[in-house]
């Protein structure tokens, strides 16, 4: 069983009084954990990631990192550990040049000087920035930013990554290199959260998802668990992803000739994993295809 | 590099950021490996060679050698760099007028206009000063010009730090340096919306839409700072910006054109 | 009237119309060069008082909260775009705000001190306004004289209860004005006339810089005011932040 890396105990934040921007929440993530957050605009998935990452300071509750509950003093083990990706990236590049700005976390993590350069060398490479190295921030097209964004992450190599929206004004070359890095920091080991309003995205990457509602963790389930949940869907005002829909009308049209469907790899290695909560190991039900090769087997 | 040099032309006239296109030279200038406090002396140590030999062969070498060295050696285009002269050109003549013409009785002058009741005119003194502002102001900018043109900010703010600025101010000066270019990117982008909704229509529409763009933009800005906050912090920041700064080496090069420019100044100031 | 008189007064006509149509008009920046080197020193260490108050008042803000750097770097880019935005203008000619005297009625002088002295270096090396040798000068004419009489003028007028838009007017108009006779003297002290001196001299600067900067000051005047009033509208809750980072003196 993978260890438990971070946890939250009866989180609470509010920015202004009588506004709660979290609502007691609780929640355990666990190594080599793809997590999805969901839900509206304002509903905490951003707050949330503040305070995971240290940023912010919880009114209430507890945090947990490796175990150890975190409080004021060691506050930066968490932003050591959990990095962000925000969502505007004009609103987290600093620095004059790409180079310099990739290297302003380690230089901040007290590195020295030859690891700072190899390790932001490392992640231009990986981001394919090696030939903007010594350009401004300011002369790059939207979709380039990003990619320093996630750059000057990667640079820190936290073993905890949250990509807030990373998804939201890239274009589709852009999206694709997404899902590729994400996949590279899969196999690396490390844990990601990310928040999105693109539901199919979330149905393809994640293996849990939570669901926030006006400050609350209103589920946390398996991706398949949460999106054939009317109810919660409703509330939290999300759609279903186009494979859901596709499936559940074929079985309804009796067009399925199989009726158990194949476990796919993935599907497996989650189940070799011990089931993450107790929702989820109450809901060992049916199975959802999540690739269209998986409907088209079952066909 | 040619293609480089395109895009920055096409950023100078009609991008985004026309108002600082001196800004994106600095980035592909062929000066750019010069060893940063070196071409910082270099260049002041020039303006004020200009302003305190106070000789227009001072002031004209000066001007052909560092308009030499930004359009050989940096490779500044030289049509940009005549357009980049004359930025400052309208003051230097309106000032140089001021220093020109003489107002009184105007015994022993050039030229001599009754003006009301007394007389404008110019004399062998004032022409010859107003000249040599002239050469001085454009001998000194074409100076400033070789730092500027060839310098990206952050690295002369770094030489600043070298001098013992302190580094509130340092920190200050990068972070103002990154938000002027999000603030026009934002106002580029409010000025489109403002256009494609008639704000610029007439006069007195366009001054209303002007003014609001800019309290817009400093709300919009006000806002943000919050959150650029979270971000520094969130990547380690603790109330000292620490910023990669390149090594760059002193070349055998290098020295030998500070040498030069020194060496021929020296001489002119002897000969003339 | 003599016949003499006449030409003057139409020949003056005719060069300040075609100034005020062709030049590109920026606040009075001293360009580089332009100062022989005492005053360039002498103008630099009058302004060392003042931002040794403008840098203690900042660092006061910053111990109140680490958060507010990225607030004053706000507030100093901000005043750097208005004074490199083009005011729309019906004659073509291309005329830029000071944005100090909105500064200081905005974030407080003595703020504005160091962000002004910041912005005036970044406008002499990203637009050519101004010099390095003729920073101190500058910094005085621009970022301390103009904006500490803007607020003098807007908190006098607060005072004695004028209407609040027209003490705005008045405070960024004035101040404008202020700046622009300051920097004329301040070229003057640098070359006096040969008959009248100084004195003369400044009147010299004036004139030849009036065409220009009179419609600027009036120009600066409008447009600080429609900000507030634009402000005031929709911005309540940010102007009290923004008086907040005044009151910390």
């Amino acid at each position: 069983m993978n260890r438990k890396i971070l946890e939250t105990k009866d989180l609470s934040f509010s920015y202004e009084e009588g506004r709660m921007a979290l609502n007691h929440l609780s929640v355990e993530i666990y190594e080599k954990e793809k997590i999805a957050v969901l839900g509206a605009n304002g509903a905490g998935k951003s707050t949330f990631f503040l305070n995971l990452n240290g940023v912010r300071e919880p009114e209430e509750g507890e945090i947990f990192l490796y175990g150890n509950r975190i409080d004021r003093k060691n506050r930066r083990e968490l932003i050591k550990n959990v990095g962000i990706v925000f969502q505007d990236a004009d609103s987290q590049i600093i620095a004059s040049t790409v180079k310099a700005e990739v290297a302003f976390g380690p230089l901040n993590m007290k590195l020295p000087r030859q690891e700072v350069e190899e390790r932001t060398i490392n992640a231009l490479e990986r981001l394919d920035l090696q030939a903007y190295a010594e350009r401004p921030p300011h002369y790059l097209s939207g979709g380039e930013k990003k990619r320093v964004s996630i750059a000057d992450i990667l640079a820190m190599d936290s073993p905890i990554i949250i990509f807030d929206e990373p998804t939201a004004s890239l274009d589709p070359v852009n999206a694709d290199m997404l899902e590729k890095i994400l996949e590279e920091l899969e196999q690396e080991g490390k844990t990601i959260l990310l928040s999105t309003h693109d539901v199919d995205f979330a149905y393809r990457f994640a293996d849990r998802v939570l669901v926030f509602c006006e400050g609350k963790l209103i589920a946390d389930r398996k991706p398949e668990n949460i999106f054939r949940d009317e109810k919660i869907l409703k509330r939290a005002n999300l759609k279903k992803p186009v494979l859901v829909e596709v499936y559940e009308m074929l079985k309804q049209k009796n067009l399925l000739q199989k009726k158990t469907p194949q476990k796919n790899p993935l599907q497996e290695k989650l189940l070799s994993k011990e089931p993450l909560q107790e929702s989820v190991r109450t809901e060992e039900e049916e199975h959802y295809p999540r690739t269209l090769a998986e409907i088209e087997a079952l066909l | 590099m040619e293609r480089d040099r395109k895009k920055v032309h096409r950023h100078g006239h009609h991008g985004r950021h026309r108002h600082v296109s001196i800004d994106s030279y600095a980035y592909i200038s062929g000066l750019k490996e010069w060893n940063t406090p070196y071409k910082v002396s270099f260049a002041l140590l020039a303006i004020l060679a200009v302003i305190t030999a106070d000789s227009p062969a001072v002031s004209i070498m000066t001007m052909v050698f560092m308009g030499g060295l930004s359009i050989g050696a940096g490779r500044i285009k030289s049509g940009d760099y005549f357009r980049l002269m004359l930025v400052p050109a309208a003051f230097i003549i309106t000032g140089g007028i001021a220093v020109l013409i003489q107002v009184g009785t105007g015994a022993e002058s050039l030229l001599r206009i009754p003006f009301f009741n007394t007389n404008l005119y110019i004399t062998k003194e004032s022409l010859g000063q107003s000249l040599g502002l002239f050469g001085k102001a454009f001998g000194a900018v074409s100076a400033l010009y070789m730092l500027a043109l060839s310098t990206p900010m952050g690295e002369i703010i770094s030489t600043l730090g070298k001098v013992k600025v302190p580094s509130v101010i340092l920190e200050l000066m990068h972070l103002i340096y990154r938000y002027i270019f999000i603030l026009l990117e934002t106002n580029a982008g409010q000025k489109e919306a403002a256009q494609s909704r008639l704000g610029y229509c007439d006069m007195k529409t366009s001054f209303r839409t002007f003014g609001g763009e800019l309290a817009n933009l400093l709300i919009l800005s006000m806002k943000k700072s919050g959150e650029y906050y979270d971000a520094l912090e969130s990547r380690g920041y603790e109330g000292n910006c620490l910023f990669w700064e390149e090594k760059k080496k002193l070349m055998k090069k290098q020295v030998f054109w500070g040498a030069a420019y020194v060496g021929a100044a020296v001489i002119l100031l002897i000969l003339f | 009237m003599t016949k003499n008189q006449r030409k003057s007064i139409a020949a003056l006509a005719v060069v300040s119309v075609i100034m005020s149509i062709t030049v590109n008009s920026n606040a009075m920046h001293i360009m580089e060069g332009y100062l022989p080197p005492k005053y360039s020193i002498a103008w630099g260490i009058l302004c060392i008082p003042f931002l040794v108050a403008g840098f203690l008042s900042i660092k006061m803000k910053l111990k109140d909260s680490r958060r507010n750097i990225t607030l004053l770097a706000m507030a100093g880019a901000f005043i750097f775009v208005i004074s490199s935005l083009k005011i729309p203008s019906v004659t073509g000619s291309c005329s830029h705000m000071t944005g100090t005297g909105l500064g200081a009625i905005l974030f407080g002088p003595t703020a504005v001190g160091i962000l002004g002295i910041i912005v005036l270096l970044f406008q002499a090396i990203l637009l050519a306004h101004g010099g390095l040798t003729t920073l101190g000068a500058n910094t005085f004419s621009m970022a301390i004289a103009g904006p500490f009489l803007t607020f003098g003028i807007y908190k006098l007028c607060m005072k004695l209860k004028v209407n609040k838009w027209v003490s705005v007017f008045l405070a960024a108009f004035i101040g404008d004005i202020f700046t622009y006779c300051v920097t004329s003297f301040q070229l003057a002290m640098a070359y006096p006339s040969p008959e009248g001196g100084v004195g003369a001299s400044v009147v010299k600067f004036l004139s030849v810089f009036a065409p220009t900067q009179l419609p600027l000051a009036i120009l600066e005047g409008i447009l600080t005011l429609l900000i507030m009033i634009a402000l005031e509208t929709y911005a309540k809750p940010e102007l009290k932040m923004l008086g907040y980072m005044k009151e910390a003196k």
